[in-house]
């Protein structure tokens, strides 16, 4: 009786051990597969609680979920002789982990021969395109080539390349340099051209007000010629009325305005024979 | 094995050579009767208890806007909504929790570190990008998402968030790609942000993400810092032919009244010589015929009462000298 108690106990916790280490779960998020002695005898990919034989059996898991690899910065040759520099980065999801496991180990292990494959693969699209459908509508083919290729020759791995994006393809530091020049050069020309536009229209817009101006006051002066000429000629017709009645009066009496007129200043001095008209009753010494 | 108090005490109990030491049965004796009691009795309190503070242990709290999932051994069991819920303790069931309603951001070509408008740094390697003409335009952009669907989001990729920004940055570069600098810098950021929106959704759908991007937004959009000047001064030209343009409409607009005021002024004043010639032909005329009606009457009187009244006022006014021949000596002028 008191020597079960210990038993029970030792017992117990024996089989609590071995079920522990004989059960294990798979989440949602990934795969397992079973080794026995090295040897991968299950793939279980659907998540749960499952069992296998304690000791002799081991679990490894794998990520099923889609994961990221960045593939570093290339030089390429573009077809048309062009250097650019793309970098890419590609989602993948392990699909057989067994296979996964004996090639490549590891999301490490695989980065590493990714990164080969996306270089080779980009080198081989690139190379046979021009640089300039890399900036078009052709750069989402590009890319599905791109991908084709990838996820041929990372069949082995026992992966799924579910899509290959470029991110940068830029033109290197040298070339950069000369978009800039080239920029500001295209920015000075439409610059000036702007400034002369304005000089231009305002130009045109002085000459046209001067013209105008020109205009009013020639208009005005024939305007007021016109008018002048019509006095002229109005006051010219009221004379010749009425001082055509008399032509002889008409010329002693404008004498005598004009002699009125000239002489009433007072700054005239007069020298006045004694035999004019006007001294007729005058008689001096006679 | 460990040693227990109690594999002591038994193994003590059961010790045929127990009677070795003289002090060893007493305690036995103290403390046979208590044994049964002991594990007995206690043991199932604080099982009974523990596993009470561990089924109590599955209950938790899903905050507004948040969104739990739970899995059983991690197989995905069932979604949770907002209020006080309960699952499995432990090993059996866990909870994810996330604020599937939260907005969040991502800030490509620079970064805010949090503070609310400011901009801590700028990235231009990832701001720079080609432009469809084969210019460089620098560019920071804003992306904001949702999670979509929480299973998808938890279980279908690894790193979500780098997932939306390499998604982003990839679209971005290529609809920029395709678009000239121009329309990129000035009119059309609304197409080409909604143009990325699509891009972007599209990529995390086909990874079946469980996103929802919400908005692509155009922040920044400048030349390079390298040519910023050059494109700066077509901005000044703009307002310099304006300026131009301006300056000389004013020109217009000054002299082409002035000159119709000078025309108004000529007229004005031919009209008013016109009046003021025909006015004094009128009047002279007028004075003369009056004169003439009296003239005809008596013409010699009047002629000579006309030549007087002006010889007169004539010498009235002026200074005279009478020289007759006669009179030069007795004067004696221009003579000593």
């Amino acid at each position: 009786m008191n020597l079960q108690i210990p038993f029970k106990l030792i017992a117990s916790f024996i089989v609590f051990i071995l079920v522990l280490s004989s059960v294990y779960t798979v989440e949602q998020r990934q795969n397992a597969v079973v080794f026995q002695f090295g040897e991968a005898v299950r793939i279980v990919d659907q998540p749960g609680l499952y069992f296998k034989v304690p000791v002799i059996q081991s679990v490894n898991w794998f990520d099923k979920r889609i994961q990221h690899i960045d593939a570093e910065a290339k030089e390429l040759t573009a077809s048309d002789g062009k250097r650019v520099i793309v970098d890419a980065f590609a989602k993948f999801r392990i699909t057989d982990p067994v296979r996964f496991y004996k090639t490549v180990y590891d999301v490490q292990g695989v980065s590493v021969r990714l990164n080969k494959i996306l270089e080779s693969s980009m080198r081989k699209v690139i190379g046979t395109v021009p640089f300039i459908s890399l900036l078009s509508s052709e750069r989402g083919k590009i890319m599905q080539q791109i991908k084709n290729y990838v996820n041929q020759e990372s069949q082995p791995f026992g992966i799924d390349v579910i899509d290959v994006r470029i991110l940068r393809a830029d033109l290197p530091a040298e070339n950069s340099a000369a978009i800039y020049r080239r920029m500001q050069t295209e920015r000075e020309k439409e610059a000036r051209q702007i400034r002369a536009e304005g000089l231009e229209e305002a130009q045109r817009i002085r000459a046209k007000a001067d013209k105008e101006s020109q205009i009013i006051l020639a208009e005005a002066y024939m305007q007021a010629q016109i008018l002048k000429g019509e006095g002229d000629s109005e006051a010219a017709k009221i004379f010749n009325e009425a001082f055509g009645k008399d032509a002889e009066f008409y010329r002693f009496y404008k004498h005598i305005e004009a002699y009125k007129n000239s002489f009433t200043k007072g700054d005239a001095t007069l020298m006045i024979s004694p035999e004019s008209e006007f001294l007729q009753y005058l008689h001096i010494g006679k | 094995m460990g040693r227990s108090p109690w594999d002591d005490d038994d193994n003590k109990t059961d010790n045929v050579f127990n009677s070795f030491k003289p002090k060893k049965p007493k305690l036995d004796d103290f403390k046979f009767p208590e044994l049964p009691k002991f594990p007995g009795g206690q043991i199932i309190y604080i099982a009974v208890a523990a596993g009470l503070l561990w089924l109590s242990s599955g209950f938790y709290k899903v905050n507004e806007g948040e969104e739990a999932v739970i899995t059983r051994f991690g197989k995905y069991v069932r979604h949770a909504h907002a209020g006080l819920n309960y699952h499995l303790p432990s090993p059996i069931e866990k909870v994810y929790i996330e604020k599937v309603n939260k907005s969040r951001r991502i800030e490509i070509g620079y970064r805010s570190n949090g503070s609310a408008n400011g901009v801590a740094k700028y990235i231009t390697h990832e701001s720079t990008m080609l432009t469809g003409d084969e210019n460089l335009a620098d560019l920071n952009w804003d992306i904001t998402w949702h999670i979509k669907d929480l299973k998808e989001y938890l279980f279908n990729i690894a790193s979500p968030e780098e997932a939306v920004r390499t998604a982003a940055q990839s679209a971005i570069r290529e609809v920029i790609g395709e678009t000239p600098i121009a329309s990129v810098l000035s009119n059309q950021k609304q197409e080409i942000a909604s143009k990325i929106e699509k891009l972007v959704q599209a990529t995390l759908d086909q990874y079946e993400a469980g996103i929802q991007v919400e908005m692509v937004q155009l922040l920044k959009a400048e030349p390079p810092a390298e040519v910023i000047d050059a494109y700066r001064d077509v901005q000044t030209s703009r307002a310099d032919k304006e300026r131009d343009i301006n300056q000389a409409l004013a020109y217009n607009n000054d002299i082409l009244p002035k000159a119709r005021g000078e025309a108004a002024k000529l007229l004005q004043e031919a009209e008013g010589y016109k009046r003021e010639t025909i006015s004094k032909a009128e009047g002279d005329s007028k004075r003369f015929s009056l004169i003439y009606e009296q003239y005809i009457t008596q013409k010699q009187i009047t002629k000579d009462r006309l030549y007087l009244d002006a010889v007169t006022e004539v010498l009235q006014k002026n200074s005279k000298y009478i020289i007759g021949s006669e009179l030069l000596p007795h004067m004696a002028i221009g003579k000593k």
